[in-house]
Formats: structure tokens, C-alpha cells, sequence
């Protein structure tokens, strides 16, 4: 099997890179430790554009009030201090609202007209979104997935892709959690290759390339 | 937060994947060595879900003989379970419908009235009725036992949490092939979408429920 990406085929899915998640506190600028996750996502996102590949974010959207935030028991919500100081948090709801600052795309892959805005309300990019829906009608088979947090939205769109019957490529240099370097590099020793594929950004825009000169040809 | 008790009338019961092809020998002599606790805590489970008439829903695995619906994603992987045929590398898969292995164990054999999914993908929602039939059962809360964790139980618990519904994950009801991958299963995915508790401890918050 020839391991290429077809540039027709293929998408990328940036995931959950809000200025909510990775800007400091004003909203102003990336923290300095995202900066390396920030340039990795420009370089991938820069190969998708010149090779025509669409480009798509998936957002979480969540209203003000917390009308439609999860309702689920968790044990992570079980062990936090009661009450709750700050209502607000990463799993006590949404922590990035609609329209806030908070819940845009970080400026450096900053979405443009053509791109697909995937407004999201739970962790998976296809829970009740028209994601599945506008990649079909594209043709598209495959799905190059960066972001984070790893083991949260990106394994459960990994997951909803793979039964969906997508080719899933997570990049491991392109991929973070909140919760620090070993969890993605366990997901993407342990849990993704059999989910999909896991290649480096430069891995992957090789694949592209060559799945770009491969359609050349062929023409 | 204090942990609420689990409401019997608004709880299902999965068992996911317990089928022969995963844990009985291959040579016949009933359960395999390493699923013999795995396989004791589900009939825990399934005798005191059964007590309290709490639905019992059983997902299985169903892929056709001739491979067409046969999943065609490429993966790191498994690469020497790819094959061509209808025309796509496709995946094969451990078992097929009608096959011996494909049943569920006689340990846990479903009974009248229970539910049985029949899946073709990980999930036990993709492309099944298993949605339908908690919604209309009035359920909001899972138990999941079976296997693989980090494969099909993963990915329904994912599935389940996106759609408002509770997980209780049986830790000591459920297993993947390797030890260590189910220890970061529980300890650090789980617990972020749903409760992770001893099949000792479930049975105690649904008497309190």
C-alpha cells in the first residue's frame, strides 16, 4: 500500500486552536510554550493551501448561559473542590463562549473565506456538526488532524472518523494536551496507529507531495 | 460534588464484545486464564443488573462473510490483516456473522428481552439502533463492561459522552491486551468523560439509587 496523500482527498482539520486555549490572558498573543504548536500548525496549514487541500476548523461553540454544556458525571468533576469557585472551567462547561475572544481561531492560522468553520458542542468535530456532510460532498477520504487537547476532542474525532470509514493521519508534532507531552505521545505510540496513521508534519507533507505529483502524472 | 447514587430505571447495562473469539481458548477449554477475573466480574454485574431489571444490552460485532461492509480505513497497524476485496484494502476482522466466535459467551448469554447491537464499526452507536433504544428506554446512564478498552469500549465511551450520557466504566469488567494500556485507559482518559468504578462499587451505588 502506498503510503501517499491524494491532495483531492484529503483535508485538514485543525482542532480546537482558540485563542482561548493557547493566547494569554488578555487574548492578546500565543503563550511562549505554544509558539513551537503555533509554528507547526502554520507549516502544515501553508503545504494544505498551495496543494488545494481544504482547510477546516473545528471550534467549540457554547452559549453564554450554558444551556447546552454537558450535563455528564464525571469523576473529574466529582474531585473538584464544592461549590465550584469558578463555574467556568475546562470540564465544569464551557470555557470559551460564543462570540468571546476566547473562541476564535488563533490569528496565526487565522480562517479564511474558503475554509470550513466547524462550530462544535461537544468534543467530537462530528457530533451534530456538518462536518461529515461537507467533506463527503467533497470527496474526501482522509483527514489530517492537529491540534489538541489530544486525549479529549482529537482522540474522540479520531475515533468518530475511523467508524465513519475515514483514513485518519494524526500529526505528532502537531498535536498537544493540556495535560503535558507523555499523554499525546502515548496516544500516538498506543492508541492512534490503529485508529490511523501517525506521521510528523514533515512526514505528511511529503506524502502530500508525492500524492500531488503521483495526480500530475496521471493527468 | 458529592457522587450521586445510579438510578436502576434510568441505567442500561452494556456488555461490550464479550464474545467467544475473544475469550474463550482457542483449544476449547472454555475462558482463557487471563480473562477468567474479567469474565467472573461481568457475571457479578450481570446478576445484580439482572436483579434489579435493568435493561441488558449486548454489542456485538457483525461483519459480513464476504467482506463487503468491511472497514477500509488505513492504519499503522494490523497491516497484514489488510486485503483486497470488493475492490478497497480492507481490514479483516476477528470474527465474521455466523461464525462460532462471533457468539456471545455462554457465561453471559442473552436472555429474552435483552438487546442485542449488532455493530460493524468500534462504536456501539455508529451506524446502529443502540441510541434509539436508550432514549426511548428513558435511560441517561451507562455501565460498560467488555472489551477491547482502548479499542471499542474507548470509542463508544466517547460516543456516549458527546451524547449526553453518562459512563460508569467497569475497571475490573473490562480489558485490553495490554495491562498497561488499560491502567492509562482508567486512569487518565476516563475520568474525564464518565466514572470509572469496580463492578463492588456500582452494584452498591445502584442499591443506594
Amino acid at each position: 500500500m502506498a503510503d501517499i496523500l491524494d491532495p483531492r482527498r484529503t483535508a485538514l482539520v485543525f482542532f480546537d486552536m482558540l485563542k482561548g486555549y493557547h493566547y494569554d490572558k488578555d487574548g492578546k498573543a500565543l503563550v511562549p510554550e505554544d509558539k513551537p504548536l503555533a509554528d507547526a500548525c502554520v507549516k502544515i496549514m501553508n503545504v494544505a493551501r498551495e496543494l488545494g487541500v481544504p482547510v477546516c476548523y473545528a471550534a467549540a461553540d457554547h452559549r453564554p448561559d450554558r444551556k447546552d454544556a454537558s450535563p455528564v458525571i464525571t469523576d473529574l468533576e466529582l474531585r473538584r473542590p464544592d461549590p465550584t469557585p469558578d463555574a467556568s472551567g475546562p470540564t465544569g462547561g464551557p470555557s470559551v463562549v460564543h462570540g468571546s475572544v476566547a473562541s476564535e481561531v488563533i490569528d496565526e492560522i487565522k480562517p479564511q473565506p474558503e475554509d470550513y468553520e466547524i462550530r462544535k458542542h461537544r468534543w467530537s468535530a462530528f457530533h451534530q456538526t456538518e462536518l461529515d456532510l461537507s467533506l463527503k460532498t467533497r470527496g474526501i477520504d482522509t483527514i489530517i488532524i492537529a491540534g489538541g487537547s489530544t486525549e479529549v476532542g482529537v482522540a474522540s474525532t479520531a475515533y468518530a472518523a475511523r467508524d465513519l470509514d475515514y483514513n485518519v493521519v494524526v500529526l505528532r508534532d502537531a498535536t498537544h494536551s493540556g495535560r503535558g507531552h507523555t499523554i499525546s505521545d502515548y496516544y500516538s505510540t498506543d492508541v492512534f496507529p490503529q485508529v490511523g496513521r501517525v506521521r510528523t508534519i514533515d512526514q505528511a507533507i511529503v506524502m502530500l507531495r508525492a500524492g500531488s505529483q503521483l495526480t500530475k502524472e496521471v493527468k | 460534588m458529592a457522587e450521586p447514587a445510579l438510578d436502576p430505571r434510568r441505567t442500561a447495562m452494556l456488555f461490550f464484545d464479550t464474545l467467544k473469539v475473544y475469550l474463550y481458548d482457542k483449544d476449547g477449554g472454555g475462558i482463557r486464564l487471563e480473562s477468567k477475573a474479567q469474565v467472573a466480574a461481568c457475571q457479578r454485574i450481570q446478576d445484580a443488573v439482572r436483579a434489579m431489571q435493568i435493561p441488558v444490552f449486548y454489542a456485538v460485532a457483525d461483519h459480513r462473510a464476504d467482506g463487503a461492509d468491511w472497514a477500509t480505513m488505513i492504519s499503522d497497524n494490523n497491516a497484514d490483516r489488510f486485503s483486497e476485496v470488493f475492490g478497497r484494502q480492507r481490514l479483516r476482522p476477528a470474527t465474521v456473522r455466523g461464525s462460532e466466535g462471533a457468539e456471545v459467551i455462554d457465561e453471559l448469554a442473552p436472555q429474552p428481552g435483552d438487546y442485542v447491537i449488532k455493530k460493524h464499526r468500534w462504536s456501539t452507536f455508529q451506524g446502529t439502533h443502540f441510541e434509539l433504544s436508550l432514549r426511548t428506554g428513558s435511560v441517561d446512564t451507562l455501565l460498560i463492561a467488555g472489551g477491547a478498552t482502548d479499542v471499542g469500549v474507548a470509542a463508544t465511551a466517547y460516543a456516549a459522552r458527546d451524547r449526553d450520557f453518562n459512563v460508569v466504566i467497569l475497571q475490573d469488567a473490562c480489558r485490553a491486551a495490554r495491562q498497561e494500556v488499560d491502567d492509562y485507559f482508567m486512569n487518565h482518559v476516563f475520568p474525564r468523560l464518565g466514572r470509572v468504578r469496580t463492578v463492588e462499587e456500582t452494584i452498591g451505588l445502584l442499591k443506594a439509587g
